[in-house]
């Protein structure tokens, strides 16, 4: 069996654009601390030999407070059953900000295991002009240093050559800490040893250190919650006999390496004596500015919806022209009856009706996958920290946020690098307010149907891209206001830190962009072709059986009677085509579903919905984006069959109430946006909740909230939109 | 006629599988493989769930 | 007493020390703030909270509530 090896390092390093290209193994990089939050393995090969390379999370240091930080240093120290033991660390350092990454690597050489150092990103380093002599550097930390560009694959097969005799190799240098740290830390050891039983394990001296310097730590909360809260005790006695001019232990600690560092700069780095703008600086002159940054960022979002809308129109088009004349062709091979019901109205209506989105979805995606690997993100979280500050939260939580304008699952699970939980789970709960992808569909076919194709500012910016700008703003504006009572009732507690680095920006990578969209659009259409594909047959039969024979007896008792009148002509023609309307009508009324529909239809009457628009609401439960295969369904079903082959979009339009009046209207497309902005119909994101969390009461919680929150909003919109006459 | 009714009763008996099936797996926090956030999917792997103490 | 909250955009200085002993002191020493450390303030944000500084070679940002913490030397 090969033996394993941690790939560490900070955040923003280009610790997976190592391990891509090392173990050929294909994830996304990002650009923002925590991405790598799930454990990756992968197998470096090299001619007969092999590694088994576990990839871990980017940490500044080993003091474990956050869920990432606490995984990282349990799989260092061999505590997690679910991991094999760590022999040997590649650790990844950014060369053009080597200072801050060496203080890691200081603590990191102290676990006294085989390691190497991966020196990344030579190509920044070198255009400014910082020249690090390897092997002076390797002489001071005792390990060996491979510089490389994981970007261009420089030095990669140099590495690869290191790591494969790196479990042979030995420790790297430890750093001289004060005396009297080490001394406690040993006697914590000794005394923990005494505990062995209780512990299950030996306790190594370096945990015992991290024990006594981390205050209030993961380490130290588990100690005291296998020994008692007595040991409390212990371990201030301890704290206070390493203690030795009133300073903190941490400050003490950091000082002490980055002396360390300090020592091992002086040796192998040459820095320009003179700082000189970097090119990062000069951008961020621009895009921080007080006037200028927040004007940028105010026109990318607008920049955003409005290609989102205009350039993805023809290829929407396209899309939809081809599925509505590939569904008539079907439609017409087959028998008219019960199979062709469920092909039309079912299968074409429904999931052709979502599929036509992809291109939007595709073009949303690629957006933040750009804003993410070029690391705008971070110059977002400073911009907007004031603004989140006011409801509690801190510019940490705003990037969980802004990931869940793609999808709410990953933006969940990018909360795991918030340390304080009660800020973590205010998160968890606010961050499905933000208007995921999911919501476009519902937006897009509202907009197109109802809102007016006007443009202001001179053709600059359309109304129907503004009011999409508008929707994803509702998310926002209602996630301040619930985050902020959030934070003031279950969640109570001082406002969290906010300590962010700003990397550099780099020049997205199209591999690492293009993945990220290639994903996006293929969960897309797997999820149109499995779920959204069994829920539109499951809505279509409730909407089309029991199919009575005494509807079908009627009716035809109805044109029989027609047919043997004296009307002739066109006529005759229109009063047939009336008398099927109806009868497809009375069908879906007496269906399954439609007997449901009437039975909830006054509980959505405020809101200015049929029993339909209801009923497919209800069905969207499993995901968002179904309620256009099911508005497809049953608005295609109600209809005359020759009807059949208009698009959504111009079978929505047609839609009445049964006394003719058109069913929508401004204020009923604005209340059905406004619902599903605010809306839980995302099972996925309920059993992520759950899954982070640990407990059903919070995804109960939010989906039990943020529908209460949709019913109302909704109601609220079409009221007063009815009201302005907008209802007409 | 018939074997419309067949091919359209599988169609909804294979639907109502795939869905209960779905809904199972998810509630017991089991990876349900229908694209919902790939990252759910990876999410469910032993062990990929930090839990705060 | 100077605290690294009331510089300006620009001005720079030396760390003299840390006040408290916690995780946010903890996390701002691990950035590299420590006594000794040349810092200097880049900018502010828009709002006017929080502020971008350079210290050994990065960018770090955080809230002045949490610069206000830094003890400073002009």
């Amino acid at each position: 069996m090969s033996q394993t090896v941690a790939l560490v390092g900070n955040p923003n390093v280009g610790k997976t654009a190592v391990f891509n290209a090392l173990t050929g193994l294909h994830q996304h990089t990002g650009n923002y601390a925590g991405v790598t939050v799930e454990r990756k393995h992968g197998t470096v090969r090299q001619g007969g030999a092999s590694v088994d390379l576990i990839d871990l999370p980017g940490a500044y240091s080993l003091s474990a407070r956050s869920p990432d930080e606490i995984i990282l240093a349990d799989v260092l120290l061999g505590l997690r059953e679910d991991a094999a033991p760590v022999m040997g660390l590649l650790i990844v350092v950014d060369a053009s900000n080597l200072e801050r990454n060496l203080f890691f690597v200081s603590q990191l050489l102290d676990l006294d295991k085989p390691s190497i150092i991966a020196l990344n990103m030579m190509d920044i380093a070198r255009r400014r002009n910082i020249a690090i002599r390897t092997e002076a550097l390797e002489a001071a930390l005792g390990v060996p240093v491979v510089p490389l560009c994981a970007r261009t694959g420089e030095g990669i097969a140099e590495l690869k050559t290191a790591l494969l005799g790196l479990c042979s190799g030995q420790a790297g240098a430890q750093t001289p800490l004060p005396q009297r740290h080490e001394a406690a830390a040993k006697a914590l050891a000794a005394v923990l040893e005494t505990h062995r039983h209780v512990l299950g394990r030996v306790v190594p001296a370096i945990e015992a250190l991290r024990i006594l310097v981390d205050r209030e730590s993961y380490a130290e909360k588990r100690l005291i919650g296998r020994l008692g809260a007595d040991f409390q005790d212990t371990i201030e006695r301890y704290r206070e006999e390493a203690r030795s001019n009133g300073k903190s232990l941490a400050a003490e600690e950091s000082r002490a390496r980055y002396a360390w560092v300090q020592s091992v700069m002086a040796d192998a780095v040459e820095r320009p004596s003179t700082r000189t703008k970097s090119r990062s600086e000069r951008i961020d002159n621009l895009l921080t500015h007080r006037f200028f940054g927040t004007l940028f960022f105010v026109g990318l979002m607008l920049l955003i919806f409005q290609t989102i809308y205009s350039w993805a129109g023809p290829l929407m088009d396209l899309v939809d022209g081809g599925i509505g004349s590939l569904g008539e062709r079907v439609g017409g091979l087959l028998p008219g009856g019960m199979l062709q019901s469920l092909v039309v109205d079912g299968i074409f209506a429904g999931v052709g009706g979502v599929l036509v989105f992809l291109p939007q979805i595709l073009l949303l995606s690629l957006f933040i996958a750009l804003l993410e690997d070029c690391g705008y993100m971070s110059r977002a979280a400073f911009l907007m920290d004031r603004l989140l500050g006011w409801c509690g939260l801190s510019g940490q939580s705003f990037i969980p946020m802004l990931s869940s304008f793609a999808c709410a699952v990953p933006g969940i699970l990018a909360t795991r690098t918030i340390n304080n939980r009660r800020d973590r789970f205010t998160t968890i709960l606010v961050a499905p307010l933000m208007s995921c992808s999911a919501r476009l569909p519902v937006y897009l076919i509202m907009i197109a149907a109802f809102i007016p194709e006007h443009s202001i500012l001179g053709g600059l910016i359309g109304i129907q891209a503004m009011a999409l700008f508008l929707m994803y703003s509702v998310g926002v504006l209602v996630a301040v206001p619930t985050a902020w009572i959030l934070k003031k009732t279950l969640f109570k507690g001082p406002k969290p830190p906010f300590i962010l680095e700003m990397p550099s920006y780099k020049v997205p990578q199209a591999m690492t962009v293009g993945r990220k969209v290639y994903y996006e659009g293929k969960e897309f259409l797997s999820r149109a072709g499995t779920l959204i594909f069994a829920v539109t047959i499951l809505v279509w039969a409730l909407a089309y059986f029991p199919h009575s024979s005494t509807i079908a007896g009627q009716y035809e008792a109805e044109r029989t009677q027609l047919l043997q009148s004296s009307v002739e002509g066109e006529a005759r023609e229109l009063a047939l085509a009336d008398v099927n309307d109806r009868e497809n009508g009375a069908y879906l009324r007496y269906s399954f579903l439609g007997q449901f529909g009437n039975f909830v239809e006054p509980v959505f009457h405020p809101l200015g919905w049929d029993w339909r628009i209801a009923t497919a609401t209800i069905a969207s439960f499993p995901a968002r984006e179904i309620i256009v295969a099911t508005l497809g369904t049953l608005f295609n079903l109600g209809s005359d069959e020759d009807e059949a082959s208009l698009t959504l979009l111009e079978t929505l339009k047609a839609a009445t109430w049964p006394d003719g009046r058109p069913l929508f209207n401004i204020a009923v497309a604005f209340s059905i946006m406004v619902f599903f902005a605010l809306c839980a119909q995302c099972s996925a994101t309920l059993i992520t909740i759950k899954r982070e969390t640990g407990q059903w009461r919070w995804p109960v919680l939010t989906f039990v909230y943020m529908t209460g929150l949709a019913y109302v909003c909704a109601c609220i919109t079409y009221q007063t939109l009815h009201f302005a006459g907008l209802g007409g | 006629m018939s074997w419309e009714i067949v091919i359209v009763g599988l169609a909804v008996l294979g639907a109502s599988a795939y869905c209960g099936r779905l809904a199972w797996r998810a509630f017991h926090g089991k990876s349900t493989g229908c694209g919902c956030g790939a990252a759910t999917c990876h999410a469910a792997k032993p062990g990929g769930t930090p839990r705060e103490t | 007493m100077i605290t690294l909250d009331s510089f300006k955009p620009h001005e720079s200085g030396k760390v003299l020390r840390i006040q408290g002993d916690g995780a946010i002191q903890q996390r701002l020493l691990e950035m590299g703030v420590v006594d000794g450390a040349d810092v200097e303030v880049v900018r502010f944000a828009p709002l006017g909270d929080p502020m971008e500084i350079f210290v050994r070679g990065f960018h770090l940002t955080l809230r002045k509530s949490e610069a206000a913490l830094v003890e400073m030397q002009r």
